[in-house]
């Protein structure tokens, strides 16, 4: 090998390593994996559980002062309405406010990834007398905090389907979600339909002791009133948008809707009298006519087999205001 | 052909070991930070970014108080309402974090949490991201309790500098180079007892017959009468000087033998017969 051949195959090789090294670009990162969330609920037991200790205390505190607004943050809607007639109630000698235990036997969260959204609790038993509560929770959008908006007794027998663990958390569904015996706005239409007009035949619901206190206390204040050429109706509106419908974990649904009850009681040229403790819920003077406002709130479980009846697993009848006529 | 290995041996040690040595001078860090400014309050770093090759941390710079807080993306997104926030996309580059800063910035200050969050710490000054520590799929989202701007974000990455092959590069060139210089040394030291072995005979006087025709054969110019002088000068003794006719003989079988057996005459031989001649 001549020497000017040598220096041109060194400076060739030289070069070929250098313009390697040139070749040599790192590419960028780029974000694209997006990785599951895991555990995917909305409301995992570290949430909830701080939520519900957020209720209670407030709730405690609204006890204490006799004033739910204190517990405005996490305590509204039907909730706060019921709890300021009970106080007034109380105060005037009636019935206790409900006794909503923080002790928890079950806590189910949503999945949902849309606003409003709904959780559910099952309280302990007040007492050795009274069935556990189920109360619920509500998220109208992200910048709001749960709030404790509705609350019934379980009824004597029923049961709570079971549901899925708050780390996956249940489906919410539309109202007219199909693949059950009845959509959930069917059920609801049906059980208002049920309460306003009476037993249908065949059954359209499995027995309960709601719809049969209802009745009865309907029975004898229409008797009362009819003794008098007088009337009694009661008026049963469902609100739906205030409704949500869950899927459990066998595959049935489980629907949360609360209800108005206006009845009104009429008995023309009488004077009217009143317990002393709807009186505090009363303004005004009483006369030939009262009218009493509740805010129910039902629980119905509607059974994935068409062959099963949709059941009332828990429901209360809560007064919440009194007045001489129908509010427009 | 040895010559030429050793050749080709040196050539490729040297080029592999500049191209390893430049590789380790041009190699990048295997640990970069990426960072970009932020002046807004609350910054949102989504899943995709956390997740992504390399990051090791993500600080974020500011405000004496602020709260990391993770949650659900779809959340983090509905508590943002999309216009209140920087977002992290990405990197742009290897020293710079791409973000989106949208036009309409209105932080409203809610002080409700929302209940939507996993987690929610309180740090002062910085706080540190490390991605093992963010549940999967968790977006982080990084507020100021005073509502002020944060003043900067940085993201920790690792990479592949991908130079693995400088430091074997580097390791084959010295190689190459070591069998270049012990070949050459082979080469070196396979010629010279040759050339010193031919010397040390011409100078005890004892170059053969052969060595001397051989030159006169090497050497044509020379006539039968030098070659003669040649013979008397190694061997002054004349201890074949019956051999007149063995001269020409050894002349002319010197003129049959194989070339490549004679060692060539050194020159330092050359002198000494020289002188010893001319005495």
């Amino acid at each position: 090998m001549t020497a000017p051949v040598r220096r041109w195959a060194l400076a060739g090789t030289i070069g070929l390593a250098l313009a390697s090294l040139a070749a040599c670009e790192i590419p960028l990162p780029v974000p694209s994996v997006t990785p599951e969330v895991a555990p995917s609920g909305a409301v995992l037991a570290d949430q909830s559980t701080a939520i519900l200790a957020e209720t209670f205390a407030s709730l405690a505190a609204a006890d204490a002062a006799k004033k739910a607004d204190i517990a405005a943050l996490r305590v509204g809607g039907d909730a706060a309405a019921v709890r300021s007639a009970e106080y007034l109630v109380a105060a005037a000698g009636g019935a206790a406010p409900d006794v909503l235990p923080s002790d928890v036997l079950a806590v189910y969260g949503t999945a949902a990834t849309d606003w409003p959204r709904s959780m559910v609790v099952i309280t302990a038993p007040p007492d050795a007398t009274l069935t556990p509560l189920i109360l619920m929770w509500v998220q109208d959008d992200a910048r709001s905090g749960y709030q404790l908006r509705e609350w019934a007794h379980m009824l004597p027998a029923a049961v709570v389907p079971a549901m899925s663990n708050q780390s996956v958390g249940f489906a919410q569904i539309p109202l007219d979600a199909e693949g059950f015996s009845l959509t959930p706005k069917a059920a609801i239409d049906a059980y208002v339909d049920l309460l306003t007009k009476g037993e249908p035949t065949p059954p359209t619901f499995a027995p309960d002791t709601y719809r049969e206190r209802m009745f009865a206390a309907r029975t004898a204040l229409a008797a009362a009133a009819a003794a008098r050429a007088g009337t009694y109706v009661d008026t049963i509106v469902a609100r739906p948008d205030e409704a949500f419908a869950l899927v459990t974990a066998e595959g049935s649904a489980l629907v949360l809707v609360p209800i108005t009850v206006t009845s009104a009681f009429t008995v023309p040229g009488a004077q009217l009298a009143l317990p002393d403790s709807d009186k505090a819920l009363l303004e005004g003077s009483l006369a030939d006519r009262v009218v009493h406002y509740y805010r129910d709130f039902i629980v119905l479980s509607i059974p994935k087999d068409a062959s099963l009846l949709p059941s009332v697993v828990a429901a209360d009848h809560h007064l919440v205001d009194v007045t001489l006529t129908e509010a427009t | 052909m040895r010559r030429a290995g050793a050749v080709a041996a040196g050539v490729a040690g040297i080029a592999l070991a500049i191209a390893g040595g430049a590789g380790l001078i041009a190699k990048p860090d295997a640990v970069v930070w990426a960072s970009a400014p932020l002046d807004r309050a609350v910054v949102f770093i989504p899943p995709q970014v956390i997740a992504m090759d390399g990051v090791l941390d993500i600080v974020v710079e500011g405000e004496p108080w602020m709260e990391t807080r993770t949650a659900r993306p779809v959340d983090a997104y509905a508590w943002h309402r999309g216009e209140s926030s920087i977002y992290v996309q990405g990197v742009s580059s290897w020293t710079e974090v791409k973000t989106l800063k949208p036009d309409l910035y209105s932080y409203d200050g809610n002080e409700l949490t929302g209940d939507i969050w996993r987690s929610n710490t309180v740090s002062a000054g910085a706080t540190h991201i490390f991605p093992d520590e963010v549940p999967p799929g968790l977006a982080v989202v990084v507020v100021t309790r005073s509502h002020g701007p944060l003043s900067k974000i940085s993201i920790e990455l690792s990479r592949d500098p991908g130079y693995g092959w400088a430091w074997p590069a580097l390791s084959a060139g010295a190689l190459f180079a070591a069998v270049s210089m012990v070949l050459f040394a082979l080469l070196w030291l396979d010629l010279r007892p040759r050339r010193a072995g031919g010397a040390e005979t011409a100078d005890a006087g004892g170059e053969t017959a052969e060595v001397v025709a051989q030159k006169v054969k090497r050497d044509p110019k020379r006539g039968r009468d030098e070659a003669a002088e040649l013979k008397a000068a190694v061997d002054p003794g004349g201890t074949s000087g019956d051999e007149g006719g063995s001269d020409a003989k050894v002349a002319s079988g010197a003129s049959e033998a194989p070339e490549g057996l004679v060692a060539p005459r050194s020159r330092r031989a050359r002198r000494a017969a020289n002188e010893e001649g001319a005495q």
